[in-house]
């Protein structure tokens, strides 16, 4: 196969009328879709509403709700240790906060806790991974905060709701968007540094359905310079942190109130007890589940471990219908298919074309309908581009960015895109960018109120593993800022909780039990079990080929 | 118009930064301008002495490759790259001269250097600022530019040893030398001689061993004062601080009351050529030499 | 290095194959796929030298050599595409400490740098750090502004460090750059960018309560009552049809 520039010989054509079409396009301004039209397009064409790719969570307080097949299937399973086995008499850590979870909501959390008056030696965070293998760490393009004089928390209030579809619980809305600016003042405080103009005041681009220009970015690493900015803070305070100990079931007391939680090393394969006055999930979400089969833009460890782990002792879920699509995943090369193609490239300018080189619909449209209008295209049109191993595409344009914001914008502004295709020989200053939906957030999870008490004693949540703030869909720059506002609150409730004059509780795994007797009940033939930890990317010849040995079954 | 790849060394934008904005005005009004050299870095300073060790010369040959790509860029600019620093100056000539004339070494050196696409040509020259003023500029330029002479001003110039030293960077003759005199009285200023124009500083034993350098700073002082001086001028910046916080610290144990202020010789001609007086940032000197300056009515 | 062949051949012959080296073992893989895949291809369940999978969370840092090539090849596995006859490995865990400060009490200068990393000033500018970044970035040179206290200057070129420590493994004079980097951008950060106007007054407005009463009226609303307020929204900043 012949390739020009990154490009297979048979995409150019199209990239010719792409570049054709270029100047006529820069003025062009596609209108927006009313909330009808809104509802339309995803009733057609967003994955949530296709009843075949959904099932029914089998047992316990959401008993009925329908939910991703992938995600039923996590719910539906039988827990990984038997709770006769583990000796919970024997406590490893003992602790007055513990939190779970080391990602942007995770490390926040301590923070606040420390900042608020629980002594490092009473925080614990334990991470599945390394400190920083998080989805927060690969948040692109930008935070919201309305901070302008022309913008106001009520503004961006609004364009909450209604990008969520006035789903979203109220005043976890009021919450999110009034904690805003206080958020960037402490990110400052600390030394996280943001893009500023010539006269000192924020760069702030606009994002898909919000009526004002409130995105804070820092270049297109926002999310690794705002977390690499806490992390440093965090052991600058010498914070304890485990790492590669992922906590895999709560541990409950009697009446069911949450006393800790049971870890398991990685790499010994040994479990450990933890026991806490209070426990914050911040485990995130469920992207390596690749709901619908979609290739995902969310790190190696998104696998709803800790909405399984709640759900599990009885906490309410929310919203786990729904899911979030990124318009912009890569859709070629095939080597990066699926990684995120960031929302400043439509916020700087950059526009969504078809085959013919035409814009399909307004590029900031809300995510879950920009992404239906890209998948309207791939799969109801002939408008498409396919790729040498069949996927299907619509094209990103990059290079208008810099006829409108002038040379030299992609490289200073979306420096990590720039550096991504250029690995591949493909030049987004040049050449559109081919991309398709791909799987990014977890809309909905385990409920709490602004505080992040959840509906179980003894645990907060907080970050993309809650559900009810963004309703049934997010808008961009609102995961980074959920991640700080409800990280902070969750850190400040456990000092609370903390400092209130209560015995920490008895240790039992007695809501296994219950889920075993609820999941017997079900005679489900084909048994699983969760948490599964990580995703599967081993060929099946080589699974196939998987033996245990007799030492490690003892 | 000339212009001239300047390397500044660590110290002009750490501790010296009056020495080195001095220096960059001035060399704009004599027409030969100082341009800062993209992406520099460290000399190696002390490392590089250590005449059997080729990695640790790799830092000044990049140096001098880095700046030879630059002269290219610059105006009417010889293969020249100029320092400020004595000592800077005196590591980058002598590994200059060392690897000019042994391929051997500079073979080495070069193909570590290949891979950042860099090589070294034995083309660059290395000069102090001083040498520049004196051989290219000329005093008569220098003294035409003077605005306001630096009348009542009695100069001890004080030239530390890496000016001097060793022979393959020496500015000028180790034991006459004249450099700082020609230049100060173009000035206008008074020069006063002493004896310890080249007594050592005491240089790095300031990090441990402060005794060394408070004795030899006494010295040096003392004799300047006898010899009638009201100031030290200076061309290094290890020097400078030396004498500056040494004579600082002997007044506040009570050994000393009448203290000379230091200056660099970029300052004097700061003064001299009517610049603002701000540049030459003398506020984090120890002793405040405007004190003086303004009893002879010079700023 | 062992060149032992592996028996078993891919059982997709319709794509081309490599034959890389994973510690040492012979493995034919596609030709299409990512270092990372790759290892994952070949049988392995990554635990370490797999993160965020995108580039961004520096885990996968992977040092390689080639056949008949003396160089060492350093890359992010996930970023990568397999090419024939690496010999490949993956760092687990960088151990480079970071010094502990509170930003709250320090100054933006070079001897602030030399407090806490005083290793910087050991540094040869050999440029092996530059070398072995999968970013591409300037290391040696953004340490060399670091020791000058070119502040400004060190962020600029280490802002798209992803902190995958190959730089401070490979420097012979022991520097951990990455973590130098990171006090230079907090130091950036806080004390010498501007700081925006517009952040204090609005957060002293929302501690004020000036928003209190909008909050309640909204909060207060019908479903229907808020959609009418949302579709009423003007769009000041951008271009709408």
């Amino acid at each position: 196969m012949k390739f020009i520039r990154g490009y297979p010989e048979a995409m150019r054509k199209s990239i010719d009328n792409v570049n054709k079409t270029r100047s006529k396009r820069i003025d062009e301004v596609i209108a927006d879709m009313t909330l009808e039209e809104r509802d339309k397009v995803l009733k057609s064409f967003h994955p949530d509403y296709k009843k075949e790719t959904k099932e029914n969570i089998a047992w316990g307080p959401n008993k009925g709700d329908l939910v991703p097949i992938e995600v039923a299937s996590i719910l539906n399973a039988y827990p990984t240790v038997s709770p006769d086995t583990i000796d919970l008499s024997k406590v490893d850590y003992d602790v007055g906060v513990l939190i779970i979870g080391a990602g942007g909501a995770g490390t926040s959390a301590a923070l606040w806790a420390n900042y608020s008056g629980v002594p490092e030696d009473q925080i614990l965070v334990v991470t599945k991974l390394r400190h920083g293998d998080c989805n927060t760490i690969m948040a692109q393009g930008g935070i919201q905060a309305a901070d302008r004089p022309e913008d106001s928390p009520l503004i961006h209030y609004l364009d909450v709701m209604g990008g969520g579809h006035f789903t979203n619980e109220p005043e976890l809305a009021r919450a999110l968007t009034e904690d805003a600016p206080a958020i960037i003042k402490w990110h400052k405080d600390i030394g996280a540094i943001y893009d500023l103009n010539e006269d000192g005041s924020f760069v702030e681009n606009p994002g898909g359905g919000t009526s004002r220009n409130r995105m804070h970015a820092a270049k297109d690493y926002t999310g690794m310079e705002i977390f690499r900015t806490l992390r440093d803070e965090f052991n600058d305070l010498s914070i304890p942190i485990l790492e590669f100990m992922p906590a895999i079931e709560l541990l409950t007391d009697e009446k069911g109130k949450i006393t800790g939680a049971l870890l398991y090393h990685l790499e010994t394969k040994q479990y450990f007890v933890v026991r806490a006055k209070i426990t914050v999930l911040t485990t995130g979400g469920f992207g390596r589940l690749h709901v619908a089969g979609f290739p995902t833009t969310n790190h190696y460890g998104a696998t709803m471990d800790g909405v399984l782990m709640a759900y599990r002792a009885g906490a309410q879920l929310k919203h786990l219908d729904s899911t979030q699509f990124h318009p912009t995943g890569a859709a070629f090369p095939e080597q990066i298919v699926g990684l995120l193609v960031t929302e400043k490239v439509r916020s700087l300018g950059g526009q969504v074309l078809g085959y013919d080189g035409e814009q399909l619909c307004y590029p900031l449209e809300p995510r879950d309908v920009e992404a239906s209008a890209l998948i309207r295209c791939c799969s109801s049109t002939e408008n498409y581009i396919e790729t040498p191993s069949g996927m299907r595409g619509v094209w990103l344009d990059s290079p208008i960015i810099e006829e409108i914001k002038g040379k030299g914008t992609i490289q200073r502004d979306l420096s990590a895109m720039y550096r991504m295709f250029q690995r591949f020989d493909i030049d987004i200053t040049e050449d559109p960018i081919l991309v398709y939906p791909a799987l990014h957030y977890q809309n909905g999870g385990v409920t709490h109120n602004k505080n992040c008490y959840t509906s179980l004693k003894g645990l907060l949540a907080a970050g993309e593993i809650s559900g009810g703030v963004h309703g049934k869909n997010r808008l961009m720059g609102n995961s980074l800022l959920e991640i700080n506002v409800f990280g902070r609150r969750a850190g400040i409730t456990a000092a609370k909780e903390y400092k209130k004059q209560t015995a920490k509780g008895k240790l039992t795994l007695n809501h296994l039990k219950t889920t075993v007797t609820a999941l017997d009940a079900l005679n489900i033939k084909d048994k699983k079990y969760s948490p599964i930890l990580l995703p599967e990317y081993r060929e099946e010849a080589v699974q196939n080929r998987l033996i245990q040995l007799y030492e490690e079954i003892r | 118009m000339v212009q001239y790849s300047y390397f500044p060394g660590c110290n002009l934008k750490t501790n010296a930064k009056g020495f080195e904005k001095s220096a960059l005005a001035v060399s704009k009004q004599l027409d030969a301008e100082l341009v800062e050299m993209p992406n520099w870095n460290c000399c190696g300073t002390v490392h590089t002495l250590a005449s059997d060790n080729l990695m640790k010369r790799i830092a000044p040959t990049r140096i001098l490759s880095r700046s030879s790509k630059h002269v290219e860029i610059l105006e009417n600019s010889p293969k020249e790259v100029v320092t400020l620093c004595s000592m800077c100056n005196s590591t980058l000539k002598v590994v200059n001269k060392d690897i000019k004339n042994d391929e051997s070494k500079l073979e080495p050196i070069n193909f570590q250097l290949e891979v950042d696409e860099e090589e070294y040509q034995k083309d660059m020259e290395v000069k102090h600022f001083l040498e520049i003023l004196r051989d290219s500029v000329g005093y008569e330029k220098i003294e035409k530019s003077v605005k306001k002479p630096l009348k009542g001003l009695k100069v001890f110039c004080y030239y530390g040893c890496m000016l001097l030293h060793p022979d393959e960077a020496k500015i000028d003759d180790e034991e006459m030398p004249a450099v700082l005199e020609d230049l100060s009285e173009s000035l206008g200023a008074e020069i006063i001689f002493s004896p310890l124009f080249k007594h050592c500083c005491g240089s790095y034993h300031i990090v441990d061993q402060e005794d060394i350098v408070n004795t030899q700073v006494q010295k040096i002082i003392q004799s300047a004062k006898q010899n009638g001086a009201n100031a030290v001028v200076v061309a290094c910046p290890l020097c400078a601080y030396n004498l500056d916080a040494q004579q600082k610290s002997m007044e506040k144990q009570g050994l000393d009351k009448e203290l000379l202020p230091i200056f660099y010789f970029t300052q004097l001609m700061a003064i001299a050529m009517g610049e603002a007086s701000n540049i030459n940032h003398f506020e984090e000197h120890h002793i405040n030499p405007e004190k003086l300056l303004k009893k002879l009515k010079l700023i | 290095m062992s060149k032992a062949k592996a028996n078993s051949k891919p059982k997709d012959n319709v794509s081309p194959t490599v034959r890389i080296y994973i510690m040492g073992e012979a493995k034919d893989v596609p030709a299409s796929l990512t270092i990372m895949k790759a290892i994952e291809y070949a049988g392995y369940k990554l635990t370490r030298g797999a993160g965020c999978r995108a580039g961004f969370c520096g885990a996968c840092a992977t040092i390689y050599r080639k056949e008949g090539d003396y160089r060492i090849y350093t890359a992010l596995a996930c970023q990568t595409m397999v090419e024939d006859g690496m010999y490949l490995t993956q760092l687990p865990f960088v151990p480079a400490e970071k010094a502990k400060y509170n930003i709250k009490d320090l100054s933006p200068s070079a001897e602030t740098i030399l407090r806490y990393y005083p290793e910087v000033a050991r540094c040869l500018s050999c440029n092996a750090c530059s070398k072995v970044c999968p970013q591409d970035l300037s290391v040696m040179d953004y340490v060399q502004y670091a020791l000058q206290g070119q502040i400004e200057k060190a962020t600029e070129a280490s802002f798209d460090c992803v902190s995958c420590g190959l730089c401070a493994i490979r420097c012979p004079a022991e520097i951990p750059q990455y973590h130098v980097a990171e006090l230079v951008r907090r130091l950036y950060g806080k004390y010498i960018q501007k700081y925006p106007e517009t952040l204090d007054k609005r957060v002293k407005e929302i501690e004020d309560g000036v928003f209190e009463e909008g909050f309640k009226e909204f909060m207060s609303m019908s479903h229907d009552e808020i959609v009418e307020k949302y579709k009423a929204r003007d769009f000041i900043d951008q271009k709408k049809k």
